[in-house]
C-alpha cells in the first residue's frame, strides 16, 4: 500500500513537471502531436513545444533554456565539445525517421530529378528548367536557413557537401517554403514528408539515375526512397528523470502510432 | 449684440467639439499603446543585444618549494622555505559590441584583468569582415598574436594553470599591438576549415611601440570535424627584430658566446621563430580525449641571464645575447563525464648549442639552462559556470657543475588548487 502511494506520488510529480521542447521545425509537428496526446493522458503535465531549427534547439539545451532539443541532424562535433566544456552530458534518442521531399510548383511539367541534377540546381550549375526537360523558365531555388538541420542534411546527403549557390532564397520555416513554391512557377524547394500537401508537387528522385521513386510513407518505410534521415531528441543526462516519461511515451507503441499518423516513419 | 453673442457661443461650441474630436482621433487604443510599447522595447532590446558581457574569475591557492615563483600573492620572503599563497590569478571582464554596418559584420572588444594586484589591459581591438564573401577580416588593436595554438587557447578553458615555459618566455602576455588580416572560407564552405592570420605587430607586447621595425607574424591552420573526431594542423612564422640598446652583442660560436663587432648600438637583432601545432579531439561515451602538441624553434635575442622577449615600454639597454632555442609542449586530457585527468609535458631549451656541463663556461649563464615541466592535473566541471582544478607541476632543469646553484635540480615544484567561475 505504502509502495503504491509512493509510486503514485512519484508519477504525479513527474507528470506535473513543466517541460520545454525546442528545435527542429521538421520535428515540430510530430512533437506537438505527441505532447498534446501525452498531456491528455497526463493532465498535470505541461509541455511547451517551439521550433526555430535544430541548431537553435541544441543551443537552447546548452544554455539550459529547454529540456529537450529536437533535431533533424546529429549533434555536430563542436556542439559536443561545448557540452563537455560546460560539464553537461547529452543523451541522444532517435524518435522517428523522415523522408525529405523535393517539391516544385504544381504547374511545373518536370516530374523527376536525379541526385546529380539536384546538386547542380542547388549549386547553380543548372539554372533553367529546360536543362532538365522542363519549360524554358528560370529556376528559383529555395532552401532553409543555415541553422536548420534540414539545410545541413540536404547539403550533406544530396549535395555531397558542395556549397549552396549564393542566390538561394533562405526561408525561416518549412511552411514558408511550401507557400513560396506554391506561389512561384519556377520554384524548387525541399520539405519534410509530413509537410507535403496539395499546394505543391513532389518530385520523384533517383540516386542511381535509373529508378525514380516518389516520396511517400510506404516508399520511405520500405527504403526505396533514397532521402531518409533520423529525427532526434537530445536531453541532458541529469534531467533524465524529468524528461524520460515523455520520451518513453514517444518511443512506445502509442507514440510511434502518432509518428505514422503525422506522416513520418516509425522506428519499427 | 444678441446675434454676436450667439455667433460667439456657436463658435465656442464648434471649437470645443473640434478639440474633443481631434483628441479622440489622436488617443490610442489599449492595443495600439501595447504595440507602441512593444516596438520601443524591441528597439531597446535590439540595441542592447549588440553588447555582450562575459568573463571569469580564477581564485588560486598555491603552494611552492623554496625556489619556485608562485603566480599569486607576494614573493617569498627569506625566512620562508616552502611557501603558500592565495589570490586571484585572473579576473577577466570582457565587453564585446557586435553590429552589422552597411551589411558588414563588425565588432569591438575590450578586456581587462582585475585582481588584487591591480587592473591591467588584456584586449582592445576592433574587427570587420567583408560583406561579399564573409571570408576576409581585418583586426586591429591589442589582441592575441596569431602564432600557434597555445596562445589563442583561452585560459578559462586551458586544463593547466599556466601556458608552457616556452610560450611564457617567447610571448609574454600573449598579446601584441598591431593589425592583422584574417582569411577564412565562409561558414558552410568546404574551405571553412582553412584559416590564414597574418599581420604586423610592434613586437613589444601590450606596451607602447618604441622602434621603427615591425614584426610579421603569421599562422596558417586547418581544422576538420567528423562525427566523433576533430583534428587541427597549423604552421606559424615570426619574423621580427629586437633593438640593440648596447654596443656589446654576443653570438654563439663553438659552444661559447663570441663578441660580434660592428653590430652594436642602434642596430637590431633578428627575432625569428618557426612553429608547428597539431590537435586531435575524439568524442567517446566517456567524454572527450584531447591531445595537443606544439613545437617552436628559432632565433631569440635576449639578455645575459634571460631569453625572454621584450615586454616593456623602454628600449632594451643591456648587452644582447643571440641564442637558438627550441620549445615543445604536449597536453593530454581524458574526460570521464564531468571529471578529467590532465597530463602535460613541456620543454624549453633557450640555447640548443650548449647542454649540461657546457653551461657556465664560454659566457653562458642560467639564461641558457633548459627547463622541463611535467604536470598532473584533475578537473571537475561542477556546472556550466564552476570548475575546480587540482594541478601539480613537477619542474626540472638542466644541471651543470660549472654554474653555482644549478649543480642539481632546483626545488621549484608547485601545486595549484583553483576554483573558476565563468559567466
Amino acid at each position: 500500500m505504502f509502495l503504491t502511494m509512493v509510486l503514485i506520488t512519484i508519477t504525479v510529480i513527474q507528470t506535473s513537471i513543466a517541460q520545454r521542447i525546442k528545435g527542429s521545425d521538421t520535428v515540430l509537428p510530430l512533437a506537438q502531436k505527441e505532447s498534446e496526446t501525452y498531456m491528455k493522458l497526463h493532465p498535470k503535465a505541461r509541455l511547451t513545444v517551439t521550433g526555430g531549427g535544430s541548431g537553435v534547439g541544441i543551443s537552447a539545451l546548452l544554455s539550459g533554456t529547454t529540456d529537450i532539443a529536437m533535431a533533424s541532424r546529429k549533434m555536430k562535433f563542436d556542439e559536443k565539445a561545448k557540452f563537455q566544456q560546460a560539464g553537461k552530458m547529452q543523451v541522444e534518442k532517435i524518435i522517428a525517421y523522415d523522408a525529405l521531399a523535393v517539391i516544385v510548383n504544381k504547374s511545373n511539367t518536370v516530374a523527376q530529378l536525379t541526385r546529380q541534377q539536384l546538386e547542380d540546381i542547388y549549386t547553380g550549375k543548372i539554372t533553367n528548367w529546360k536543362q532538365v526537360g522542363g519549360a524554358d523558365m528560370a529556376i528559383v531555388v529555395y532552401s532553409r536557413e543555415t541553422s536548420s538541420g534540414t539545410y545541413e542534411f540536404f547539403k550533406e546527403h544530396v549535395m555531397k557537401n558542395k556549397n549552396y549557390k549564393n542566390s538561394v532564397l533562405s526561408m525561416p520555416a518549412t511552411g514558408a517554403i511550401i507557400q513560396s513554391v506554391s506561389q512561384t512557377k519556377g520554384a524548387i524547394g525541399y520539405v519534410g514528408l509530413a509537410y507535403l500537401n496539395n499546394e505543391v508537387k513532389a518530385l520523384k528522385v533517383s540516386y542511381d539515375g535509373k529508378t525514380f521513386v516518389l516520396p511517400s510513407f510506404a516508399n520511405a518505410k520500405n527504403k526505396s526512397y533514397p532521402i531518409v534521415r533520423p529525427l532526434f531528441f537530445y536531453y541532458e543526462k541529469k534531467a533524465e528523470a524529468k524528461v524520460k516519461p515523455f520520451i518513453d511515451y514517444v518511443l512506445s507503441a502509442a507514440g510511434q502510432k502518432i509518428v505514422s499518423e503525422v506522416g513520418y516513419i516509425p522506428l519499427n | 449684440m444678441q446675434a454676436f453673442v450667439k455667433k460667439t457661443l456657436l463658435l465656442g461650441v464648434m471649437l470645443g467639439l473640434w478639440s474633443i474630436l481631434s483628441a479622440q482621433e489622436t488617443e490610442q487604443t489599449p492595443l495600439e499603446k501595447v504595440e507602441n510599447q512593444v516596438e520601443e522595447l524591441s528597439t531597446s532590446v535590439g540595441f542592447l543585444s549588440k553588447f555582450k558581457l562575459s568573463g571569469y574569475v580564477q581564485a588560486d591557492f598555491q603552494g611552492g618549494q623554496e625556489k619556485s615563483k608562485l603566480k599569486v600573492g607576494a614573493a617569498k620572503s627569506d625566512e620562508e622555505s616552502t611557501y603558500m599563497r592565495m589570490g586571484i590569478r585572473r579576473g577577466r571582464v570582457k565587453l564585446t559590441y557586435s553590429d552589422k554596418i552597411a551589411n558588414m559584420a563588425t565588432s569591438g572588444v575590450f578586456q581587462v584583468d582585475i585582481t588584487e594586484k591591480g587592473i591591467g589591459l588584456k584586449d582592445a581591438y576592433f574587427m570587420f569582415t567583408d560583406p561579399w564573401i564573409n571570408g576576409i577580416s581585418v583586426k586591429a588593436g591589442v589582441f592575441d598574436r596569431p602564432f600557434g595554438n597555445e596562445i589563442s587557447y583561452s585560459s578559462s578553458l586551458r586544463e593547466s594553470p599556466e601556458r608552457s615555459t616556452g610560450c611564457l618566455n617567447l610571448f609574454p602576455g600573449e598579446r601584441d599591438l598591431g593589425a592583422a588580416l584574417i582569411i577564412q572560407g565562409p561558414k558552410n564552405h568546404p574551405l571553412n576549415g582553412l584559416k590564414l592570420e597574418t599581420g604586423l605587430f610592434g613586437g613589444n607586447g601590450i606596451n607602447q611601440d618604441n622602434d621603427n621595425k615591425k614584426d610579421w607574424i603569421s599562422h596558417l591552420s586547418y581544422k576538420k570535424s567528423f562525427d566523433n573526431v576533430q583534428f587541427g594542423l597549423g604552421a606559424s612564422f615570426y619574423y621580427g627584430s629586437v633593438y640593440q640598446g648596447n654596443d656589446t652583442v654576443f653570438q654563439m660560436k663553438d659552444k661559447e658566446f663570441i663578441l660580434k663587432h660592428n653590430d652594436g648600438l642602434g642596430n637590431y637583432s633578428e627575432r625569428m621563430y618557426y612553429g608547428g601545432d597539431a590537435q586531435l579531439l575524439i568524442s567517446t561515451g566517456l567524454g572527450m580525449t584531447n591531445l595537443r602538441v606544439e613545437v617552436i624553434s628559432g632565433k631569440q635575442p635576449g639578455l645575459k641571464e634571460s631569453s625572454a622577449s621584450p615586454s616593456t615600454s623602454a628600449l632594451p639597454q643591456g648587452k644582447t645575447y643571440r641564442r637558438d632555442f627550441l620549445s615543445f609542449v604536449a597536453y593530454f586530457i581524458q574526460d570521464f563525464g564531468r571529471h578529467s585527468i590532465v597530463l602535460k609535458y613541456d620543454q624549453y631549451d633557450p640555447n640548443i648549442q650548449v647542454a649540461g656541463n657546457e653551461i657556465g663556461k664560454g659566457g653562458t649563464t642560467k639564461g641558457d639552462i633548459m627547463k622541463q615541466n611535467i604536470g598532473f592535473g584533475y578537473l571537475f566541471r561542477i556546472n556550466a559556470h564552476l570548475r575546480l582544478m587540482g594541478y601539480f607541476d613537477w619542474a626540472m632543469n638542466e644541471t651543470t657543475s660549472n654554474l653555482n646553484g644549478y649543480e642539481k635540480d632546483l626545488y621549484d615544484n608547485t601545486f595549484t588548487c583553483r576554483l573558476q567561475y565563468k559567466f
